[in-house]
């Protein structure tokens, strides 16, 4: 199937050099988004987060465990996602692949930065905090991941409640009260397409794109980057990004 | 800890009679990328099943020339267990489910009509409460039957075993863990063939024997489900905002 | 996957899965290479002698007169209590089965598959993609689990990878080796794709229904029996809208009715002549969020 990919590689840059996009939207414009909250009652948080046609599903797990060394008053946030083979036909079972990686790592360190955990809170007593497992699971793979999976995992840690805690043991099923949250942090992709910037690109326009921006936000602060694909980008451009960034993470925001 | 009593005046603790099945709902059609889909409710069980193929056979020495291959993979989400997170991927006994779900599906695929291919068929159990694999088997089935698969029948099964003594059917987690025996079976309604079968805990053979009747009587309605699922997607629905549709000319429509 | 397997470089779904009802976004183009300016030019050459427009048949069986009886079957349903053969159907205990989720027809006898990959049959064309040059020919993806080969003594052409190419299935061994002949290159348009059990309604009794979409939208289009479709100029945009619609709604009756009010209610208000159309919209969901479950 690779040759067709470069065949419609061909179409999407003749057509963005026309002034538009495959499926006709603007090139600052969201596909259609639908965020569902509480998808999977059986882990503590869970959301699914339809963009377009990509479909992913996060599910926020909390359980007891050692601080780290170095921050032994906080409680342990792990970000994991998994591209399902199910997803698309191009992802294969096997060891998390490094685009895979990438999307844990980026959700991550927006959360992280935007403390959207309050971490402190989840400190319990000497080596003993919780832990906040946030599972990104792909199911339906159409493009733009990154903003998917940011999405669901700032609306699934806004579903969370946190297990109650008796006796030294996590009673799973009953829970103390939602999760301690700080700002929501989102993220907007833009693909670069020859000397164009869009945002929220379907898998096709991923294929035919040179670079790739992601800017994580929250209201007021830009939280956390990641520029992914061989392209690059002039300072100018950033600056405009950043701009939309904001603009369109408020949008982004007002869903979850 | 103490362990209730799970039948009391012959009902079980959600209220069931012992060969009620829990709520059953199967979607068929719910993945866009994928050439089959499925998504199957099966008491708090949720489990989500996806086909892609006949499609070329990679790697190329699982190739078969006569007929295609059927590959499974059952996993669990992290998140799928009210207890504690669990770790992605599989692990042993995924790949012991994913095997004799495979020997199902290679009994009823026509595998010949498509030489050389591979049909991959992927379960993800993204919430669980006690019977996964015949969920999952449950809905792959169906999945398999949305993607345009031949197959001989579609598989169903449930779930039967021994708790409190008594022979019952289709149990939620915790009848799981402190039942006496747990029989996982799939069968093909039309010829009455079991076609997975697995069993722990302790029997006498009539036990046995009368569990695989409960078995097969369950099923029925787990098979009109999946039937009724594929059949849903193609309910005369007109896509909308084009143009009304005309009373039909030269064909009658029988539901 | 979706209702029916539209891979259209551009396409319009209806979404799947939990959440409430709403439309996918608004139909996308179709893809192809260099879409080329409308101008007044033969139709590419086939193979045949002077560029002859492309004749489209499909195998047509006799038809019992009157109303038919059709119904959707799922596999090993049984269709008929006396041996009635079919492809994808089987017999078992002198009874009648169906393999496939499909619409069987019980006036005729006929089961006709309802989604599925699809499998070459000698005398298809189908319009497959160069992925391959090798020494002795071509390797194309025809949209199907076996490749189609094109061996250099079958065509006076040279082609390059990336070529999109209408092509007639000459020989299917029982390994499934794919031999094809008769290949000509499509120059610019676009391609769609569709399942390919959908293609003879997109072709229709006596290529009544492709007719009639050329005819409304002057559009050149080439269907291949493997569900691609190349169309080239006039309104094709809306030729992929109505190719869509047969698709999603083949199996609902009264479809010629419809396709044909879908034609003619665009076909007039819109020039062909000029600037390719946008193709009709449906309408579209702001990005807000519906009632959210908890």
């Amino acid at each position: 199937m690779e040759i067709l990919d470069e065949v419609k590689k061909d179409f999407v840059k003749d057509i963005m050099r026309k002034g538009k996009r495959p499926d006709e939207r603007g090139f600052e414009e969201y596909r259609p988004i639908v965020v569902e909250k509480g998808a999977i009652p059986a882990a503590e948080g869970s959301a699914r987060v339809h963009l377009g046609q990509t479909q992913v599903l996060v599910g926020v797990k909390m359980g007891i465990g050692t601080p780290f060394a170095d921050r032994p008053e906080e409680g342990v946030l792990s970000t994991n996602a998994e591209l399902l083979p199910m997803a698309s036909p191009t992802f294969e079972p096997g060891p998390p692949s490094p685009e895979s990686i990438e999307i844990a790592r980026v959700v991550d360190r927006g959360i992280r930065s935007a403390n959207t955990i309050d971490l402190k809170s989840l400190f319990i007593e000497e080596g003993k905090v919780w832990m906040t497992f946030v599972d990104v699971y792909v199911l339906d793979h159409d493009g733009n991941l990154i903003d998917a999976a940011a999405l669901a995992a700032a609306a699934a840690l806004r579903t969370a409640r946190q297990p109650k805690y008796e006796d030294g043991k996590v009673i799973h099923g009953e829970y103390s009260g939602p999760l301690k949250l700080g700002d929501d942090c989102v993220a907007c992709t833009f693909a670069k397409i020859d000397s164009t910037n869009i945002l929220d690109p379907s898998f096709d326009e991923e294929k035919a794109m040179d670079a790739r921006l992601t800017i994580a936000t929250t209201a007021d602060r830009i939280a956390a980057m990641q520029k992914g694909g061989s392209g690059g980008y002039t300072r100018d451009e950033i600056s405009q990004l950043a701009d939309m960034a904001f603009r369109k993470g408020a949008e982004l925001r007002s869903l979850i | 800890m103490e362990k209730m009593q799970l039948i009391v005046n012959g009902k079980r603790m959600d209220g069931r009679g012992l060969t009620d099945l829990r709520p059953l709902k199967i979607k068929a059609g719910v993945l866009n990328k994928a050439d089959g889909s499925a998504y199957v409710e099966w008491g708090n069980n949720k489990v989500l099943a996806a086909v892609y193929g006949p499609r070329e056979c990679i790697p190329r020495h699982d190739v078969n020339p006569y007929h295609a291959v059927v590959r499974c993979r059952y996993t669990m989400a992290p998140f799928c267990s009210m207890e504690e997170h669990g770790r992605s991927g599989p692990n042993r006994r995924s790949t012991e489910i994913s095997k004799v779900i495979r020997e199902v599906f290679e009994n009823v695929v026509l595998a010949e009509h498509f030489p050389k291919t591979a049909i991959d068929v992927y379960m993800e159990v993204l919430q669980s409460d006690g019977g996964t694999r015949i969920a999952a088997l449950t809905a792959a089935a169906v999945a398999l039957a949305d993607a345009g698969i031949p197959m001989k029948d579609i598989v169903c099964g449930v779930a039967v075993g021994k708790i409190d003594g008594q022979i019952a059917a289709d149990f939620g987690k915790y009848e799981d863990n402190f039942g006496e025996s747990d029989i996982p079976v799939a069968l093909s309604q039309r010829t009455g063939e079991v076609l997975l079968l697995q069993m722990d805990g302790l029997l006498t053979k009539d036990e046995l024997m009368k569990a695989l009747d409960i078995a097969f009587e369950a099923s029925k309605q787990v098979s009109e489900l999946q039937i009724r699922a594929l059949k849903e997607r193609y309910a005369e629905k007109e896509a909308k905002g084009i143009a009304p549709a005309r009373p039909a000319e030269g064909a009658q429509w029988q539901q | 996957m979706p209702t029916f397997q539209e891979r259209r470089f551009g396409r319009d779904r209806f979404p799947r899965s939990g959440g409430p009802r709403r439309e996918g976004g608004p139909p996308r183009r179709s893809f192809g290479r260099r879409e080329f300016p409308e101008r007044d030019r033969p139709s590419p050459r086939y193979g045949a002698p002077g560029g002859q427009k492309f004749e489209h048949r499909i195998e047509e069986q006799p038809e019992t007169p009157g109303p038919h009886i059709t119904r959707v079957v799922v596999p090993g349903e049984k269709l008929a209590d006396t041996p009635r053969p079919a492809p994808f159907a089987f017999i078992e205990g002198g009874k009648t089965y169906s393999s496939i989720l499909g619409l069987y027809d019980e006036t005729d006898g006929k089961l006709v598959p309802l989604e599925g990959c699809y499998l070459p049959s000698i005398g298809d064309y189908v319009v497959g993609v160069v992925q391959d040059v090798k020494f002795a020919g071509y390797n194309l993806d025809i949209k199907s689990p076996y490749i189609g080969f094109l061996s250099n003594k079958e065509t006076r052409e040279e082609f390059e990878l990336g070529d999109i190419l209408i092509a007639k299935v000459q020989e299917v061994d029982e390994v499934k080796n794919v031999h094809l002949s008769d290949a000509s290159k499509l120059e610019g348009g676009e391609i769609m794709e569709i399942l390919s059990v959908k293609i003879p309604r997109v072709i229709g009794k006596r290529s009544s229904m492709i007719n009639m979409i050329q005819g409304a939208t002057k559009s050149e289009i080439i269907v291949g029996k493997n569900g691609r479709v190349w169309l080239r100029g006039g309104n094709s945009g809306l030729a992929v809208v109505a190719i869509l619609k047969i698709a999603k709604e083949a199996h609902i009756p009264g479809l010629t009715d419809r396709i044909a009010a879908l034609l003619n209610v665009s076909a007039e208000a819109q020039q062909p002549q000029q600037q390719p159309q946008q193709p009709l919209q449906e309408p579209q969901q702001p990005a807000q969020q519906p009632e959210q479950g908890v």
